[in-house]
């Protein structure tokens, strides 16, 4: 053995095209990736390293394997894709990385290649066709499997499956998600008018992005959403003809799709013409305020991408920022409040959605430990890394106040994990939207009881 | 050196000039298989040894300048025969002083107090020799001088070398200079001494655990036992040092505070200014007469078991005619005793004292004792359980083991 | 059966099938620490969970003649955890628990992989912190502070990890394991003051006994731009002669500024400033406001251009984070740095700075400067792009010219960061060969065949005497002649 100490091989040249193992469109970016100088700040940050203590599974570790196949020393393969997949896409490492280094941009331009060079075979393969292909892109299909969950539901049918212990059959995280399905309600996108004016006088007006899931699943989030708009005097507009924003395509390294339901998105809000367009689900606003990112060698559309995006807010600062008042009746409450990581971390948004809620009267708000630490949810990783997630959860969950009522956040897939974990864990904490709890509290100054 | 009866005694004396003659000195010695032992001001002739006679008595009383003394850098490097007294004249000028206490100041050397890592009650927040000295010469066995550590304040090149000189009893080198990390003279000080007759003294415990549970930022937290207090403070009862020191209106805070939670029971009395230093430079030269046999024993605990080691000593007096002089710092967990009476029950009381120490995870050596009294009973209690480690540093050092022979633990 | 996969299947019978790696791909990720400029493949990664896990992994390894080293968070900026091809890293990051504390005494135990951060969070609620605050203390580990003895901004009034140790349970070279310290003074040698900051060479450090401190009453910490390093230098000086003790005095030069200010923690600096000093005093309240005041005094004598106080807790935090994530913001204005870490003896601060200067202009490399100033701990960033034929080299030349300006006012080559793989050879800008040799005399004692940390932390001494072959893991490596 030798132990002259060896330089760094590197084989990535400047101002040359890499020689390495990225062979097709959009590959990581050696200038995003060049940024990062293996500090390992973020190492504590990453939740899959506190978890598994592997540097592999860590922001480093995952951009030093990127640069290994942009140089060519490994392949795209099993043990490349695990890492890549294996990341929350939580984004908590770019909170906490010194540099600015866009993790979570590395990490889906990787998935995009391994997908392409590891395209998923079998039924997973024909799931998550069925799915990123076969039902978001399409509204209509989304709301007919909606009408069928509801149908599921009133029938009875939900009953009896819930009784038969046909659920048993079911992998244990999918028999725990049926058990915390929220009751269906129907989709705003189809319940509501495109225009909503506001109460009183007008201060503002918006484009609402109602997310796929959130109006199928969070039907009533996405009410609440509206009322407390236009109680503050902002008229909401819904654009018909919007799409799935594309966030789950990306990160499951469907570019294509990705790319293509941007562009719809896109025209869709550009040409409504708000001056601003509101969102309530973090990883939706996340993914549209990323739109620049994944459309940049995208020639057409990289600068509207950039128009789009500066229009989007999430509404809680959007409303912290444009005008809101507080209720003025009581809400006596003990609420924490957990942050979603596409809406602290993704988006910068932490303490409008606190602020908020500390306005709203007899609200009592109890801190959190660890409020941004990821819950596992993140998008559809609790399907596909059910044991990770589960960890995740169970972190999460151990570390709620005992004494509080509620949990409230700005994401429908969080609310989703934390009703589960809630379940689990047997606690009965209520989890709540942020727009609800405001929502209430409007209500009830129309002397409706605290219940 | 004049005390027959501590050993440490050689048939030769030197006293080199220059580093350059410490190390030929030796580097003959080794050759020949003549054993050394190196001295300083003599004040630790009592501390280690089981042996007999050794050739050669070596004396740093000729190495004692100041080489080098940088204000603006707060460091000050000196010969290992310095006095500690010397180095405190030197940096006081420039209103900086050695935050080291030991005893014996104006006799005792840097060399020595480094060796036998001797320390006050002031380590409470200041630290030992081993959080102050930067960096060593040192005259090896084999004739090299080599140096470790440096001139700078932090410093992680290679070994942290100084710390195996550090107590090492002279057994792996001869220190020629000392490189130490200097404090600013405090601006002001005082000192609040709590004495609580007999009876009261189990409200020290209460009140040191409230007082450490505040913001107070006491230098000394030593605590006496009523011999001791009677001999330095002419009070009776146990008491308790509580020195302060630092801009005057943080003093002033923290003496009220003192003032405002007296112990029921409990008297105060305040020093200020030079009343401190006086009061400090007694307590350092404290010393009994050996008209009969005395003995220092030096305990190392976890910080509060001091209280416990302290009335330990209390204890374990009763019914033995002795003299014992017992004081702890409650803050850094070293406690010392002097012991003095009929050589039996000396005897039976140190041997006690150390089944006490070591039973609670600590020790208790003799730092003074005669010769025929340290093979008795041992200076160092029960061998550590990584010993044959310190026997390899020992052989690599020192291959011949002709530096202190069997001064050290285990007969090293 | 190759001898890589024998000692990974005996390696999964220990330890289970997820506590080792053994992939190519994963094993990529250890090839460096926070050093990226040195490269080595392990042969494997393993992930001990306990003390016995740890002794049974190197007594078996110790048998085998495997070399091994033991890992933290990798952080670590000498390559001191950087394979040079074929050890096996024993990474302690699962050994992470908060093993007791006793504030009374104030001691807390800690095993290696637990975060130096998360201990001060533990604490914090009780009023207790851990001094030692490296800027990587958000995700640093203990053991590895203790493998550096790791500094920080707050060591000036504080000390270093080793005056923070008090006890230390180790596993030696074949496996055994030793407690050392526990009470001061233990008698024997300072074994414990000898680990600390042996870089992994000496044992593996399985669990730390650290004191632990009580906040203290009041801190404030001021912000002070100058129009020159000299100016600021100046008034460092004047800050220790009057007196005071502050818990911290940083320093940042121009370029230093502009990469924090475009990177995740701005604080806005005025643009074009030459140098800004942080500085913070604290302790006893009532006596605070008189330091604060005597230190913007000294600060108006060497022409200083703005000076404020930290208002609240809240901004006090925004200006340590500018300052402590600082390294990592060079990736915001360079692809890649080299960072230094000389120490000179704080008078001389100005005329090395102007020398670095010089260094810097001759080589058409940038040097920014962070650095310790109250203790004269200096940490140049040698900002540089790898991507460039022949820059790394460049910057490793001019990182030892550095460090040779520092040993030339008598100043050393590592103030906190370790020499590692990285400051090898410049451990000869400070030592002989004789001292050297007696150091590496002394590593013969805990680690006889060199197998712990394999060659770190030490050149090979030109006189060293014959070197012979071993019989090792079917790579013959060299050990140094036992004397």
């Amino acid at each position: 053995m030798t132990t002259e100490p060896s330089l760094a091989n590197l084989v990535v040249k400047k101002n040359e095209p890499p020689v390495g193992n990225y062979l097709w469109e959009d590959p990581p970016d050696e200038d995003k990736f060049s940024a990062c100088v293996h500090c390992g700040l973020c190492l504590e940050a990453c939740p899959t390293y506190q978890e598994l203590g592997h540097e592999h599974q860590s922001p480093r570790g995952r951009i030093h394997s990127i640069v290994a196949v942009a140089e060519g020393k490994i392949d795209i393969n099993e043990a490349f894709e695990d890492p890549m997949f294996t990341c929350l896409d939580c984004r908590a490492c770019e909170t906490a990385c010194p540099a600015g280094v866009q993790v979570g941009a590395l990490i889906e331009e990787a998935r995009g290649q391994v997908r392409q060079a590891r395209p998923l075979k079998g039924w997973q393969g024909l799931v998550s066709r069925f799915f990123l292909r076969g039902v978001f892109p399409h509204t209509k299909r989304l709301h007919t499997l909606g009408m069928l969950t509801k149908i599921y539901q009133k029938s009875g049918a939900q009953t009896v499956v819930r009784k038969s212990g046909a659920k048993k059959v079911l992998p244990d995280h999918l028999g725990a998600m049926e058990a915390i399905m929220p009751d269906v309600g129907r989709p705003v996108l189809k319940t509501h008018p495109e225009r909503i004016p506001a109460e009183g006088e007008q201060k503002g007006s918006v484009s609402m992005f109602t997310g796929c899931i959130m109006d199928v699943m969070y039907s009533d989030v996405n009410e609440a959403t509206v009322r407390v708009l236009t109680k503050n005097g902002h008229s909401v507009e819904m654009p018909k003809q919007q799409q799935c924003c594309g966030a789950l395509h990306v990160h499951a390294g469907d570019r294509e799709m990705g790319k293509k339901l941007a562009r719809e998105n896109i025209d869709t809000f550009l040409e409504a013409d708000a001056d601003h367009v509101v969102v309530n689900a973090a990883g939706c606003g996340c993914a549209l305020r990323e739109y620049p990112e994944l459309l940049q060698n995208d020639d057409e559309y990289r600068e509207k991408a950039e128009r789009f995006a500066e229009k989007v807010l999430d509404v809680s600062k959007y409303l912290y920022d444009y005008g809101y008042r507080a209720p003025e009746a009581e809400l006596r409450k003990r609420v924490t409040y957990h942050d979603a990581c596409h809406l602290a971390h993704g988006q910068g948004v932490w303490d409008e959605p606190r602020d908020l809620l500390e306005d709203i009267p007899g609200v009592e708000m109890v801190p959190l430990p660890n409020a941004d630490r990821c819950c596992g949810s993140a998008g559809i990783y609790n399907i596909t890394h059910p044991d990770m997630a589960g960890r995740l959860l169970d972190r999460k969950i151990e570390e709620v106040p005992d004494d509080v009522e509620m949990i409230s956040m700005g994401n429908p897939g969080c609310m989703l994990q934390m009703a589960m974990g809630v379940m689990n864990h047997g606690r009965d904490e209520a989890i709540v939207h942020t727009m609800q709890l405001l929502d209430w509290a409007y209500q009830l100054e129309g002397g409706e009881t605290d219940d | 050196m004049h005390n027959q009866t501590l050993g440490n005694r050689a048939r030769d004396y030197v006293s080199p000039e220059s580093p350059e003659e410490v190390a030929e000195t030796l580097r003959q010695a080794n050759e020949t298989g003549q054993t050394v032992i190196p001295v300083g001001g003599g004040t630790k002739q009592g501390f280690g040894g089981e042996g007999g006679e050794a050739d050669l008595l070596l004396s740093t009383a000729n190495l004692a300048e100041v080489i080098e003394y940088s204000p603006g850098d707060m460091t000050i490097t000196v010969q290992a025969g310095a006095t500690i007294q010397t180095i405190i004249d030197a940096v006081r000028e420039h209103n900086q002083m050695v935050p080291l206490d030991p005893s014996f100041p104006a006799q005792a050397t840097i060399g020595g107090v480094i060796a036998a890592n001797d320390s006050g009650p002031k380590r409470m927040l200041y630290g030992s020799a081993r959080d102050h000295v930067i960096g060593l010469h040192v005259a090896h066995s084999n004739g090299e001088i080599l140096r470790s550590g440096g001139k700078v304040v932090k410093n992680v090149a290679g070994y942290d070398m100084n710390k195996l000189f550090i107590g090492s009893m002279g057994t792996l080198g001869v220190i020629t200079e000392v490189t130490l990390k200097l404090r600013p003279l405090p601006k002001d000080q005082s000192m609040c001494v709590l004495t609580f007759p007999e009876g009261v003294e189990s409200a020290v415990k209460p009140f040191i655990t409230e007082l450490l549970d505040t913001h107070l930022e006491p230098v000394t937290l030593e605590y006496m036992n009523p011999s001791l207090t009677n001999a330095l403070l002419n009070k009776e009862g146990y008491s308790l040092l509580i020195t302060f020191e630092d801009v005057q209106k943080a003093v002033q805070y923290q003496e009220k505070w003192v003032y405002d939670h007296v112990p029921v029971g409990a008297e105060l009395t305040v020093f200020r200014e030079e009343e401190v230093d006086d009061f400090w430079r007694t307590f350092a030269h404290f010393s009994i007469d050996d008209d009969e046999t005395v003995v220092h024993v030096k305990m190392g605990s976890k910080n509060l078991q001091v209280l416990e080691r302290v009335e330990n000593c209390s204890r374990l007096q009763q019914w033995r005619d002795l003299q014992v002089f017992a004081h702890g710092g409650a803050g850094h967990g070293i406690s010392r005793a002097y012991v003095k009476g009929e050589e039996g029950a000396v005897q039976s009381f140190v041997q006690d004292l150390r089944k006490v120490c070591e039973e609670d995870g600590g020790y208790a050596i003799l730092t003074h004792a005669p010769l025929a009294f340290r093979k008795t009973i041992g200076v160092w209690g029960t061998k550590p359980s990584y010993f044959s480690l310190l026997e390899g540093i020992k052989k690599q050092l020192d291959p011949q083991a002709i530096l202190n022979p069997r001064r050290f633990v285990g007969g090293i | 059966m190759t001898e890589k996969a024998e000692m990974v299947e005996e390696m999964i019978r220990q330890l289970g099938d997820d506590a080792v790696l053994h992939r190519k791909e994963d094993l990529l990720t250890y090839e460096c620490d926070g050093l990226t400029v040195y490269r080595g493949m392990p042969l494997a990664v393993v992930f001990p969970s306990s003390t016995e896990e740890v002794s049974g992994v190197v007594k078996w390894l110790h048998e085998h003649e495997i070399p091994f080293i033991p890992r933290g968070a990798g952080t670590g900026l000498s390559g001191g955890a950087t394979p040079f091809g074929g050890e096996v890293i024993i990474s302690l990051v699962r050994m992470k628990r908060l093993l007791d504390v006793d504030y009374d005494n104030r001691e807390a135990v800690v095993q290696p992989g637990y975060i130096n951060l998360t201990l001060t969070n533990s604490i914090t609620h009780k009023g207790f912190y851990y001094a030692p605050d490296p800027s990587s203390q958000a995700c640093c580990t203990i053991g590895g502070n203790v493998a550096e003895n790791a500094g920080g901004a707050h060591c000036l009034k504080y000390g270093v990890t080793t005056n923070h140790v008090l006890g230390l349970e180790v596993v030696l070279h074949n496996g055994e394991i030793v407690e050392i310290g526990g009470v001061p003074d233990a008698p024997g040698y300072d074994l414990m003051g000898l680990v600390t900051g042996s870089e992994g060479t000496l044992g593996i450090v399985t669990s730390i006994t650290v004191r632990i401190l009580k906040n203290p009453e009041a801190e404030e910490t001021a912000m002070a731009y100058f129009d020159s390093v000299e100016d600021a230098s100046y008034a460092v000086s004047g800050i220790i002669a009057a007196g005071i003790v502050p818990a911290a005095i940083e320093m940042m030069d121009e370029i230093a500024i502009q990469g924090v200010e475009r990177a995740t923690n701005p604080v806005g600096h005025p643009e074009g400033s030459k140098a800004v000093l942080i500085m913070e005093v604290d302790g006893i309240a009532t006596g605070i406001e008189e330091q604060i005041e005597e230190m913007v005094s000294v600060c108006e004598r060497h022409n200083v251009v703005d000076i404020k106080v930290a208002k609240n807790d809240r901004e006090r935090g925004r200006w340590w984070a500018n300052r402590k994530t600082a390294f990592g913001a060079m990736g915001a204005i360079s692809p890649a740095y080299l960072v230094q870490d000389g120490v000179i003896p704080r008078s001389r601060l100005s005329e090395v700075l102007a020398h670095i200067a010089d260094i810097s202009a001759e080589s058409g490399l940038r040097i920014a400067n962070v650095f310790h100033a109250g203790d004269g701990n200096l940490h140049p960033l040698i900002l540089f792009d790898a991507r460039n034929e022949g820059e790394t080299d460049l910057a490793l030349d001019v990182g030892s010219r550095t460090l040779e300006a520092c040993t030339a006012v008598g100043g050393s080559i590592t103030g906190e960061h370790g020499v590692g793989i990285e400051k090898k050879e410049d451990m000869r800008l400070v030592f002989s060969d004789e001292e050297i040799e007696r150091q590496i005399t002394v590593r013969s004692v805990f680690n006889p065949h060199n197998l712990l940390n394999l060659d770190k932390q030490f050149p090979k001494p030109a006189r060293c005497g014959e070197v012979k072959q071993a019989v090792g893991s079917g790579e013959a490596h060299q050990v140094a002649e036992q004397r």
